[in-house]
C-alpha cells in the first residue's frame, strides 16, 4: 500500500483540483438538466469544459504589471499552445474539437435517422462516425507535436493515440447514451484517477493533476446525471482524448522510470471493457447484473495497473524532499 | 635606420594584436553553471555539466564582452538522483522538449566595484532579459564570477508554486583561456 501524501498536499489538491472540477461540472450539468433529460448530452459537454477550465484557471502566476492572458492564467496546461509546444499542450484543443464534432455529428445522425427509411439507417451511423474518425485522425497530429515526440522511437505514437482515442470513444459513446450514462461517467472518473496515480509513480506531478481535474470533472457529471439518469455522451470525447493523451501521449517527455509499460496500457485501454455492453443481447440483461459486471471489468485492469506501478516505483514525496 | 624599422614593425604588430578580438571558448570544464532551489525549511543544489559557447573581448575592453552560451539541459544534475529525474521532467525543465537553454549578452556596463551584465536568457523556449552583477577580468584567461537570482516563473516554470520558492539562485564561475 503506497504511503499517503502529506496532509498539506491533500488539502491543496482538494482546493485546487477537486472542488473546482467536480463542483463546476456538477453545477453546470444540474442547470442544463433543469431543462429536461434531453439536455444531458449538451449539458455534459459544457459541464466537463467548465469543470476543467475552472480547475485549470489561476491568477497566481499573474505578475503585478501584466494583463491576464491565456498563458498566465493557465495553472497546469496552456489553453493556447505556443510555437513548437509539446503535444500535451494541445490536449484541451483536441478535446474541444472532438466534443464539437461529437455533438454536431450526433445531431446530423439524429436528423438523418428521422427522415431516412429504416433500411437506410446505417447511413445515419456513417454520418455520425465518418466526421469523428476524420477529427481524431487530424487532432492526433497535434498530440505528437514538439521536439520530444519527433524522436524516431515515437514514430508510431500518432497511430497508437488515434486508435486508442477512437476505440475508447466508440466504447463510451454507446453506453453513455443509455440510462447508464451517470455510471459510465463515474467509471471514467475512477479510471482517470488511477491514471493520475500511475502518472505520479512516473514522477510527472503536473500530468497527474491534469488527470485528476478531468477525473473529478467526470465525477461531478456522474453525480449530477445520476439524479435523472441523464445522457453523458457529450463529455465522453474529453475522457477519450485526455486518457490516452496523458498516459500514452506524454511518454516522449518523460524521464526514465520503473513503471511497467503494461501498467500504462492497462489503464489507457480500460474503457474498452464497455464494448461488449454495446451489443443489444447484453443490454437486455438484468440491470444489476450489468452493473456488477461493469464494476468488476473496470476495476480489475485499473487496480492491476496501479498495483503494478506501486510494486516497481516509489512516489516522489517518499524520496525527493 | 634598421632599428627604427624594427620599432615601427614591432609597434604595428603590437597594435594589431591589441586591436584583435580575444576569443575564449567555453565548455562545461571551464564554465560552471550551478543553481540553488529553496523551499520552506530546505534547499537543493544542482547545475549543468555540458555548456558550449564563446566569449569575446575587443581591445581588452571588458565593456565589449560578448558571451554566447548554450546549455545542454539534459546534463542537469542535483544533490539527489530522484530529484534530478524529476527536475528533467515537464514539471520543471522538460528537457526532452526543451533540450537547450541559452544565454546571450546584450550589454556589459562598468559599475563602481564590478560590471553589470545584461542578456537574454532562453529557458523552456521563452526568452527574457536578465541583468546581474559580475566580477570580470580578462588577459590570457577570462574569468567571470557572478551570483544572482531569477524568478523561475518568468519562464513559465510554475510547478510547485507555494511548495518551492519562485526565486532560484544562479552561480556562474568561468575561467577560460584563449
Amino acid at each position: 500500500v503506497p504511503p499517503l501524501p502529506p496532509t498539506q498536499y491533500v488539502l491543496e489538491a482538494l482546493q485546487d483540483n477537486v472542488f473546482p472540477a467536480a463542483g463546476g461540472s456538477a453545477l453546470v450539468l444540474c442547470l442544463f438538466l433543469l431543462l429536461g433529460r434531453w439536455a444531458g448530452a449538451l449539458g455534459s459537454a459544457v459541464a466537463v469544459a467548465v469543470g476543467f477550465l475552472s480547475a485549470n484557471f489561476t491568477l497566481e502566476y499573474l505578475k503585478f504589471d501584466e494583463r491576464p492572458t491565456w498563458e498566465n492564467t493557465a495553472r497546469l496546461i496552456p489553453l493556447v499552445p505556443g510555437e513548437n509546444a509539446p503535444g500535451w499542450h494541445w490536449l484541451p484543443r483536441v478535446a474541444l474539437v472532438l466534443v464539437l464534432v461529437g455533438l454536431l455529428s450526433r445531431w446530423v445522425g439524429l436528423v438523418a435517422a428521422r427522415y431516412l427509411p429504416e433500411r437506410y439507417w446505417w447511413t445515419a451511423n456513417v454520418l455520425v462516425w465518418v466526421p469523428r474518425v476524420i477529427a481524431v485522425g487530424m487532432a492526433t497530429g497535434w498530440l505528437v507535436s514538439g521536439t520530444a515526440a519527433a524522436a524516431p522511437e515515437w514514430e508510431s505514437l500518432r497511430f497508437q493515440l488515434a486508435a486508442s482515442i477512437l476505440l475508447i470513444w466508440i466504447a463510451l459513446d454507446g453506453v453513455a447514451r443509455t440510462e447508464a450514462g451517470a455510471e459510465i461517467a463515474g467509471y471514467m472518473a475512477v479510471i482517470l484517477l488511477a491514471t493520475g496515480a500511475i502518472l505520479l509513480y512516473t514522477h510527472n506531478a503536473k500530468f497527474m493533476e491534469i488527470a485528476i481535474i478531468v477525473g473529478f470533472a467526470m465525477f461531478g457529471i456522474a453525480v449530477a446525471a445520476m439524479l435523472v439518469k441523464a445522457d453523458t455522451s457529450g463529455a465522453m470525447p474529453v475522457a477519450a482524448a485526455f486518457l490516452p493523451g496523458l498516459i500514452l501521449g506524454t511518454r516522449p517527455s518523460w524521464e526514465p522510470h520503473n513503471v511497467p509499460v503494461l501498467s500504462l496500457w492497462l489503464v489507457a485501454l480500460a474503457p474498452l471493457v464497455f464494448i461488449p455492453f454495446l451489443l443489444p443481447v447484453v443490454q437486455r440483461q438484468n440491470r444489476w447484473l450489468l452493473m456488477a459486471l461493469r464494476v468488476t471489468l473496470v476495476l480489475a485492469p485499473v487496480i492491476a495497473a496501479v498495483v503494478l506501478a506501486a510494486q516497481h516505483e516509489q512516489l516522489a514525496f517518499e524520496e525527493e524532499w | 635606420m634598421r632599428s627604427l624599422f624594427t620599432i615601427v614593425l614591432a609597434a604595428l604588430i603590437g597594435s594589431s594584436a591589441i586591436a584583435a578580438d580575444a576569443k575564449y571558448s567555453l565548455t562545461g570544464e571551464n564554465t560552471k553553471i550551478t543553481f540553488v532551489g529553496t523551499k520552506p525549511g530546505g534547499k537543493h543544489e544542482g547545475g549543468f555539466k555540458k555548456v558550449t559557447g564563446t566569449a569575446t573581448v575587443t581591445d581588452g575592453n571588458l565593456n565589449t564582452l560578448k558571451v554566447e552560451v548554450d546549455i545542454d539541459t539534459d546534463s542537469l544534475f542535483s544533490d539527489n538522483e530522484k530529484l534530478t529525474a524529476h527536475l528533467k521532467n515537464p514539471d520543471f525543465f522538460g528537457v526532452k522538449d526543451n533540450p537547450k537553454a541559452s544565454f546571450k549578452t546584450t550589454k556589459v556596463e562598468k559599475t563602481d566595484k564590478s560590471y553589470n551584465i545584461t542578456g537574454d536568457l532562453t529557458l523552456l523556449g521563452k526568452t527574457k532579459p536578465v541583468t546581474f552583477p559580475a566580477a570580470i577580468a580578462a588577459g590570457d584567461a577570462l574569468t567571470l564570477s557572478a551570483t544572482f537570482t531569477i524568478d523561475r516563473t518568468d519562464w513559465g516554470m510554475n510547478y510547485g508554486k507555494g511548495k518551492i520558492d519562485d526565486l532560484v539562485t544562479i552561480a556562474i564561475a568561468l575561467t577560460a583561456k584563449k
